[in-house]
Formats: C-alpha cells, structure tokens, sequence
C-alpha cells in the first residue's frame, strides 16, 4: 500500500510540476472552454489523453520514415495526418460501440481533435527524440495534466465570472490572472 | 448599409469587439510563452499571417459535401503545408533564423489556431467571398496588432529598455516567465475591455446618427 501511495504521488506530482499548460500555457484557450462547463472535464480530458496517446504512437513510427531533412520538413503535416486518422477511427469506434451516445460525445470529440495542447504534445515528444514509452508517458501527462488544470480552473470559474467582479476583468481577463497565479505557484515549487 | 459602412463593421470587429487575443481570449499559448519582446511578436505574427489568410482564403472552395471532420483534417493539412516554405523562409536568414529558433513550437503550433480550426465553419464560410476576405484580414490584423504590442511591453518592462536605452528604473524579470506572460495578458485584455466599453459609446451614438 506504502509503494502505491509513493507511485501515485510521484505520479501526481510529475503532473502537477510538469503540467503543460502551467508551464507552457499550450491549450489554454481551450482549458478555459472546457473550464466552464465542469461535468463535461472528464469526458473531455479523456478524449484528449486518448488523442495525446493514439496520435504520439502513429507519430513515433512516421518519423521513423521520414529519413532526410527535406521530408522532415513535412513532419507538421505528419502529425496532422497522425491526429486525423486518430479523430476518425474515434468516431467510427464510437458510431459502432456506442451509436445512442454518439450525438453527445462527438462535440467532445471534434473539440479535443485538434487543439494546441494535442499537437503541441506531438511537437514536444518529436524534438526530444525519445523512444516510445517515454513519448506514450508524456502524452498521458499532458492529457491528466490538462484534467487537473482543467479542475483547477473550473472549482472556481463562477466566482471568476460573477457580476461582483468589475466588468474589464470578468470572465477571461481574471481566469487567466488565476491560470497565471497557478503557473507562478508551479513553477515556485520546481526551483 | 453601404460598402463603407460594412467595411467598418469587420474592422472593428476583428480588431477591436473580437480581437482574437485581448477580447475573444483565444490562440493564448504563442503569446503568453514566446512573445517577449518586440522580435518575437514580429515574427509570430508574419507566421500567424501567412498559414492563416492562405490557409481560409484556399479551404473556402473544399466541397461542403465533404463531412465536418475530413473538411476541418484537411484545413489543418493545407495549414501545415503552408507553414513549410513559411519555415524555411524564416529558417534560412541569418538573423531572422536566430529570433525564429527562439518562438519553438510555437510558430508551426499556429497552425491549428482557432480561426482555422473553428471561425471557419462557425462564421467566415458563411459569409461572402469578398466580405470574408476582409474580415479574416481585420481578424489577421487584430490579432498580429496585439501581438506585436503585447512583446513590446513585455520586453519593455521585463528589461527597463527600449531601443537600447534603459527608461525604467525598474524592471520585471520575472514577467518573461510564462507565469507573468499570463499575468500580462490578464491585465492588458482587461484594460482593452475597458478601453472598448468607453469607445463604444461613442461609435454607436455615431452610427445612429449615419
């Protein structure tokens, strides 16, 4: 029980310090989408981490292909084409499985499809060259780490956004002010 | 309404009641983690500019019959091909490849930017040609405006200095952390929410009188 307490810890901990959106603000827009309908975040979050995984394993093996520096300029498009193939077999998957869902559980899907912090994942595992399952863990970080963020934001979005606030920070303004205090408490921790 | 007077509507939509960046709060990464300074706002902005305008004016003529998720796979894939000579045009020169190699990944990160990925299908195919066209160039604008503003007051205040001359006796490091960059953005979207809610008064009163 004392060594899953210390690996979920560990774990928490590798997701709160190396939260990528707290760090790198990559997906933040979307966070901030997702932050303000909260019983949609686990939906949402599991479609990104799903997309993270899928799409950071289909990369692995194109850049495997892509020999020269010439076709390597192509990778954006690679990673792009990696996530679309993702975003359809998602659907066709669901549409099979679970068609009475299908309706609610597209727009979670269309949303987490393409967005910053998927291909920003994608960016990231290619330029540090590491092999596949230090990529797959990383993009399951981003994923959870988005979920975190995510519930972070959206515990307090309605006081964010209420009419006691001045009209100039309401809503977005002072979300990511919040977001901000957040990524400096992060990063705080780190040093 | 006349041409002028739509005319004006789109600029100040895209550059002011939704400028993408202060008041729509969207496409927030390139700006809160690789615009510090002057530089960097320049040369995120040309990229934003360029896979953005080419990338809606071409994915307007994809058949609507294709479904929803091939047509916005296919945007984004028009948008990574035009990021190609983009990068190697910014890649090549000497000191432009140095300011590039600085914004990361965030540059070919601008090519799933919500005004390809959703204001497309949302709102500019909806409209006419040469309408959208003019409306996507104010959006472009709005967005590489604040930018640009967003990096010089960054840099400005994270270093005293402005244009080689030290201004302030103070300055704010930690503001070049992404940390302060949300901070930043925090408080400049809502001073231009401010400024807007003031200007807009004034415009409607004037338009009434049109």
């Amino acid at each position: 029980m004392a060594a899953f307490l210390e690996i979920l810890l560990s774990a928490l901990t590798a997701v709160t310090l190396e939260n990528v959106i707290l760090t790198s603000a990559i997906g933040t827009s979307t966070l901030i989408e997702c932050a303000k309908k909260p019983h949609q975040l686990l939906s949402f979050g599991a479609f990104i981490t799903e997309f993270s995984v899928l799409s950071s394993l289909l990369a692995f093996f194109a850049e495997k292909l892509l020999k020269n520096e010439t076709a390597r300029l192509f990778l954006p498009s690679i990673y792009v084409l990696s996530l679309g193939l993702v975003y359809v077999l998602t659907l066709l998957v669901i549409w099979f499985g679970a068609r009475k869902y299908f309706r609610k559980l597209k727009k979670y899907v269309h949303l987490s499809a393409f967005n910053c912090a998927v291909l920003g994942c994608l960016f990231n595992n290619g330029l540090s060259g590491a092999e596949l399952p230090q990529r797959l863990l990383y993009a399951a970080e981003v994923g959870i780490g988005f979920i975190l963020a995510a519930y972070i934001l959206a515990i307090n979005y309605e006081k964010l956004s209420s009419d006691k606030v001045p009209a100039a920070f309401r809503g977005f303004p002072l979300s990511v002010l919040y977001i901000g205090i957040i990524s400096m408490i992060v990063y705080s921790l780190k040093i | 309404m006349n041409e002028k007077l739509v005319l004006r509507e789109a600029e100040r939509e895209g550059i002011l009641t939704k400028n993408a960046l202060f008041s729509s709060g969207v496409i927030i990464a390139p700006a809160v983690a690789a615009c510090k300074d002057f530089y960097s706002g320049v040369i995120l902005a040309s990229v934003f500019t360029v896979v953005t305008f080419i990338t809606v004016i071409l994915c307007r003529f994809v058949p609507r019959k294709i479904v929803y998720t091939v047509r916005i796979i296919l945007y984004t894939l028009v948008a990574s091909l035009v990021y190609v000579p983009v990068h190697l045009f910014f890649a090549s020169g000497e000191i432009l490849s140095e300011m590039y190699a600085a914004v990361g990944i965030y540059a070919p990160l601008l090519i799933t930017n919500s005004l390809i990925t959703l204001r497309t299908e949302s709102k500019f195919y909806r409209l006419s040609l040469p309408y959208m066209a003019s409306l996507v160039s104010f959006y472009i604008i709005g967005y590489d405006l604040s930018l640009i503003v967003f990096g010089t007051l960054r840099g400005f205040l994270t270093s005293g200095i402005i244009l080689g001359v030290k201004v302030l006796p103070f300055s704010i490091p930690a503001l070049s952390n992404t940390y302060g960059g949300f901070i930043l953005l925090a408080i400049i979207s809502a001073a231009f929410r401010w400024f807007i809610e003031i200007i807009s008064g004034a415009y409607s009163s004037r338009r009434d009188s049109i």
